[in-house]
């Protein structure tokens, strides 16, 4: 989680000062802040691959029903295909327009293509999470990241190749629609991790009805807290334009002497 | 000494370097809302400068007090949170409000009525959280949240409501900002008249505590009776000594300019006030029903959670030392 939250502030930072070096390429102030932000999460991104590959066997050991869900796999099979997409029918126990991946997945859990991979069979049926919800998610963050993990290889073989990134319009407009991929991948990563382990609050343990607090009107601290959240938000754009006019201000310009 | 005993003392202790440190902070926001005078903006810009280095590690208290009570005791988290859930998220909006008003208005570029509107902020939520610190404390010695099979009964208004609470929560308010003021005149020692704002200050709200300690006292016959009598128990007159004699020494010694007595004095003044509170409160973490006994997490937890708070005082200690060291030490002229 921690190269997750590295990677989205880097890209979120990046992407907002690449909107204005595709206004003003020459900005002193908006280049350094690129350069640090993109730097932060270009580095990470493969790091996150990393970890995400590692904690993804750790849920194939420890919660078996969530990576069932989270890969749409219904039959316990050896040599398990890799599902990316389609419509998962938990009905049928079945997956719709899918991109199969042969033996892929048992690889990736079991690190052999004939690995057995437990599907969500081997669990009674009211155990179950979405399918849908958990695998769309799954494939949703795995997206995110992969588009991530092309922009910073873009960006590496570009300096690789010692050109300078502010020259690439196309590369600094991939930096602005990645603004907010990286929290994309953030949510539905948490997306994952929650409905995941429905049933469950505490995974074969507790079940989250069972947690829930007995109290009502709990419809009033939800909308409070909700407001609070967009409030702030609104105030951290709205500083946030401010120091950037500030600094982007005939005052501040005459004091550097650009 | 049991566990359960040890881990209620490091949460007593917790608490009053809360009020020590943290109520410091709020009280400084509530003079920075009422800055008056001539000197008003050298008054608020001493107070930022005062909070500025150090505010967010005094919260830090807040965070251990939640954490030691829903890891040593789960049931009495659970409870508690469940009917104060009103008072508690009003002060976590104050909070949250405070600290975003203090960064936002510190780190804001422009000075204009935004800035002006930022300081507002930082006051009123200054002044307000204590208010439902204080009667989030207070409610849980009034004896009005109950339990039933081990399910809160009492609904989302119970307790926090009563007379004694309010009277807490006023009193917490005036406590800090007295705390604050006492701080203050040490902090302002390079400005004479800046000092001299801030002894009165210290003066009035000191004086104001009394008639709020016995209308709190009166109120807590009806509204908190276990509150009261332990307030009359065998040890209740050796606190109350140390508390009057403390707050004799901090109204001579602001008279006399000795500030830093003054300073040492209200602190030891607040130490002793939550003290009696909470001695007058043992064995209740929530009267009458949860005890720290009756609510306590299995022995395993509780022998981590020690283990855990000694490694953790290892790391912390030595490093808000030297953060007090390098932001508070006088300037050597």
């Amino acid at each position: 989680m921690i190269f997750a939250a590295l990677v989205a502030t880097g890209f979120v930072v990046a992407g907002v000062h690449a909107y204005y070096l595709l206004k003003e390429s020459r900005s002193e102030f908006h280049r350094a802040a690129f350069t640090i932000a993109a730097t932060l999460g270009c580095i990470c991104i493969p790091l996150q691959v990393i970890t995400g590959d590692l904690a993804a066997r750790r849920v194939a050991k420890l919660q078996p029903a969530k990576l069932a869900a989270m890969e749409a796999h219904y039959h316990t099979a050896n040599g398990a295909p890799l599902i990316i997409g389609g419509i998962p029918d938990s009905e049928q126990m079945e997956v719709r327009y899918g991109i199969e991946i042969p033996k892929v997945l048992s690889l990736l859990v079991g690190n052999s293509l004939n690995a057995e991979v437990s599907g969500l069979d081997k669990f009674p049926r009211d155990q179950w999470p979405n399918v849908k919800l958990v695998h769309w998610s799954f494939d949703l963050m795995v997206g995110c990241g992969v588009f991530l993990l092309f922009i910073a290889a873009a960006s590496g073989y570009r300096l690789l190749r010692r050109r300078s990134i502010f020259q690439a319009r196309w590369l600094l407009k991939l930096y602005l629609i990645a603004t907010p991929v990286g929290l994309l991948a953030i949510e539905f990563g948490w997306f994952v991790t929650e409905f995941g382990r429905q049933p469950w609050v505490i995974y074969g343990i507790m079940r989250t009805g069972a947690a829930a607090t007995p109290m009502p009107g709990l419809i009033i601290p939800f909308t409070v807290f909700t407001l609070i959240y967009i409030f702030l938000s609104v105030v951290l754009v709205f500083l946030l334009k401010r120091q950037f006019s500030f600094a982007e201000s005939p005052e501040l310009r005459k004091h550097h002497g650009t | 000494m049991e566990l359960e005993s040890l881990l209620s003392l490091v949460t007593l202790a917790s608490l009053i370097l809360y009020a020590l440190m943290g109520g410091a902070d709020f009280g400084g926001g509530i003079w920075d809302l009422v800055a008056s005078g001539p000197r008003a903006a050298r008054q608020r810009e001493k107070i930022s400068d005062a909070i500025a280095p150090i505010w967010e590690a005094n919260h830090v208290w807040l965070i251990l007090i939640v954490v030691l009570l829903f890891t040593a005791w789960p049931k009495a988290f659970a409870v508690i949170m469940t009917a104060l859930h009103i008072p508690i998220t009003l002060m976590l909006v104050g909070i949250v409000l405070r600290g975003t008003a203090f960064v936002f208005r510190k780190y804001d570029s422009k000075r204009d009525k935004v800035q002006r509107r930022w300081s507002q902020l930082f006051g009123i939520s200054s002044a307000f959280t204590p208010i439902v610190q204080g009667m989030s404390l207070g409610a849980l010695t009034t004896g009005a949240i109950r339990i039933k099979n081990g399910i809160l009964d009492t609904g989302f208004f119970a307790g926090w409501l009563t007379p004694f609470a309010i009277g807490c929560g006023f009193f917490a308010l005036g406590l800090f900002a007295f705390l604050a003021a006492t701080y203050l005149t040490v902090d302002a020692e390079d400005d004479p008249a800046l000092q001299r704002d801030f002894q009165i200050r210290a003066l009035i709200s000191g004086a104001a505590l009394l008639p709020l300690a016995l209308i709190v006292f009166l109120a807590s016959k009806e509204g908190a009776p276990e509150m009261h009598s332990g307030l009359t128990a065998w040890w209740a007159p050796l606190l109350l000594a140390w508390t009057s004699v403390s707050a004799i020494i901090v109204f001579i010694a602001l008279f006399l300019r000795k500030f830093r007595l003054a300073r040492l004095a209200a602190i030891v003044q607040v130490t002793s006030i939550l003290t009696g509170w909470c001695v007058a409160q043992y064995p209740h973490l929530l009267y009458p029903d949860l005890t720290i006994t009756n609510t306590a997490a299995p022995q395993t937890t509780l022998r981590l959670l020690a283990i855990a708070l000694g490694i953790g005082a290892l790391v912390l200690l030595p490093s808000l030392y030297y953060l007090f060291y390098i932001f508070k030490r006088q300037p050597s002229t």
